[in-house]
């Protein structure tokens, strides 16, 4: 390891973290999809409540471990130097692998108070989806603080800056400042749920949306070999798009919580647009494809990015669109259709993209220490990754499907027919729609969780494999010597 | 109502769901050069047309947002090309 860069060692210890966290995420989900059958199961031990807590925050906080573990393995070959904090760097990991840490422990053992501000400082804000304590909280700014500190002082310290360094500075300016509106107590809700969305909706649906843009222009550039000029040209295309309908898409949460009518206009009529760039994209990544016909070197991390350009219009685009105008959002928002979108839009838009680096990553790393031969080249290729691959993809798919057809007859059960009363939650619970959808979400659910393992075995062992060279037509990438 | 409901939220899945289909098959059509694909895409097109159609028709939406889902299914209809015509320009520009 001693040729790797030290921000290359750091991001190895980023994505080995994530995908343990990736494992936690799935095993919570699996809890939560068995007390949708039994509400019995660990009932006092782990609630749903605190099950469905540590699943998404699992979810959120190891994508965002592998956001940060990327941007720490391609920066030093952005810049072909170190990165300038380093040292820096590295304690601020340990600081946030401790504090996750204490958080998860907080959540299983002590998991509520009595909601007052100790509550909100040491155990848990409350806020769905970011309910790290407010401690954490600050612990969190100051990670990605330093994470935006090294790509600054790096890029100055080069006297370089990129195109897609200039997008990533900024993306990250706008990603740390919108999690201090997830920080701002106030007794009104409306007014608290208005700058919770600032998180939760524009980190997902903008900045988090131009962080994957950048990782994936650098991932073209490494494992396609598209020239930098290009990916930038689309980089700025595409968060002209994102931007364009996404920010004020943000509307589409402000429908039902207190906010003005003009809400109701401006979420709808950007939401409806929202789908359009997803669609276009598609575009893009075809002719990709086609140019140059799947033979990459790397394909576990091609097909993964295919699964990104297709995962982010269905997941997002289709089941975003079909809930997203408000006449049909005011009965079907909060149901499982939501839980539906999610599922597939995170898996599409994001989990792909992390794991598509993840490979590109082991490539270079797998490819140290063979010598090249004449008229041989390399491919990363395995039988485990493809098990992996087609089984995260149809036990997604599976519980999405499972997931939608519940939150379809709750939308029509519980409120069109029922009025969102008590007794119509409840018959709507009983419903043989729901019952049976949620036994077909916990059967895909064990399935994905099998797909999981076999995607740690192949991370652990898949290896290069000598072709002849007329078969690819690009090279896996070395890891560049230090400079 | 709940019958109107239902409806539109499935119209509102095939319509995103078959623009998308007419947009990957019509990229696919061009970049392998086969005309079938193409002309299988125009199908899809028309059933994200006809989809927005069908969301429009039922009193359901006031004119607003007809208009709205108007002007979707409208801009659908000529993503892939005007996408194909950027795609191409800029790979050409930056590969001579």
């Amino acid at each position: 390891m001693d040729k790797l860069y030290e921000s290359q060692k750091l991001a190895i210890w980023y994505f080995t973290v994530a995908i343990v966290l990736f494992g936690a995420q799935i095993l919570f989900g699996l809890v939560g999809a068995i007390q949708f059958i039994n509400p019995d199961f660990l009932y006092g031990v782990l609630d749903f409540s605190i099950g469905r807590m540590l699943h998404i925050n699992a979810l959120v906080v190891w994508l965002l471990l592998g956001f940060i573990g990327a941007i720490y393995w391609f920066l030093p070959k952005e810049f072909n130097r170190e990165v300038v904090g380093i040292a820096i760097g590295k304690l601020a990991f340990f600081i946030l692998v401790a504090a996750v840490a204490v958080v998860v422990l907080v959540y299983l053992f002590v998991q509520i108070g009595p909601g007052d501000i100790k509550t909100l400082w040491f155990i848990t804000e409350g806020r769905e989806y970011i309910e790290a304590p407010r401690w954490a909280d600050i612990g969190i700014v100051a990670v990605a603080l330093v994470v935006f500190y090294n790509v600054v002082a790096t890029a100055l310290s080069a006297k370089k800056i990129t195109g897609i360094t200039g997008v990533l500075i900024v993306d990250l300016a706008a990603l740390f400042g919108l999690y201090l509106a997830g920080m701002f107590y106030t007794p009104n809700i409306s007014v608290d749920q208005f700058y919770w969305w600032w998180v939760v909706h524009l980190w997902v649906e903008a900045t988090w949306e131009v962080l994957i843009g950048v990782l994936m222009a650098w991932s073209l550039m490494h494992l396609l070999g598209s020239p930098r000029r290009l990916v930038e040209t689309w980089l700025y295309v595409e968060v002209f798009l994102v931007f364009g309908t996404g920010i004020l898409g943000l509307g589409h949460h402000y429908f039902w919580i207190g906010t003005p009518e003009y809400w109701l206009g401006i979420g709808g009529f950007f939401s409806a647009l929202e789908p359009i760039p997803l669609v276009a994209m598609i575009i893009h990544a075809v002719y990709d494809a086609g140019m140059h016909k799947l033979k990459t070197a790397n394909r576990p991390a091609l097909f993964w990015v295919f699964a990104q350009a297709f995962g982010n219009f269905l997941g997002a685009g289709v089941w975003g669109f079909m809930q997203t105008l408000p006449q049909i959002n005011l009965y079907s928002h909060g149901t499982q259709m939501a839980a539906s979108h999610g599922h597939l839009a995170f898996f599409g838009a994001y989990v792909a993209a992390n794991l598509a680096i993840l490979y590109i990553i082991i490539g270079e790393l797998r490819m140290r220490g063979i010598t090249p031969q004449k008229g041989v080249k390399y491919i990363l290729d395995s039988k485990a990754w493809k098990y992996a691959y087609v089984g995260m993809i149809i036990s997604i798919i599976g519980m999405t499907a499972a997931l939608l057809v519940a939150g379809f007859e709750q939308t029509l059960q519980e409120r069109a027919i029922g009025g969102s009363t008590w007794q119509a939650y409840i018959n709507a619970q009983e419903h043989p729609w729901f019952k049976e959808a949620m036994l077909w979400r916990l059967g895909f659910g064990i399935v994905f969780f099998v797909s999981y393992i076999i995607l740690v075995y192949d991370i652990l062992t898949i290896k290069p494999k000598p072709v002849k060279e007329e078969e690819i037509e690009t090279e896996l990438e070395v890891v560049p010597e230090k400079a | 109502m709940a019958e109107v409901l239902g409806q539109l939220i499935i119209y509102g899945f095939i319509l995103v769901f078959t623009a998308g289909f007419y947009t990957l098959l019509y990229g696919l059509g061009k970049v392998f050069n086969k005309r079938y694909l193409i002309n299988i895409s125009y199908i899809f097109a028309g059933a994200q047309f006809m989809s927005g159609i069908a969301m429009i028709t039922p009193d359901f939406f006031t004119t607003f947002w007809k208009i709205t889902i108007l002007i979707c299914i409208v801009i659908y209809l000529f993503v892939p090309q005007g996408m194909w015509y950027i795609v191409t320009r800029i790979h050409k520009y930056h590969e001579h």
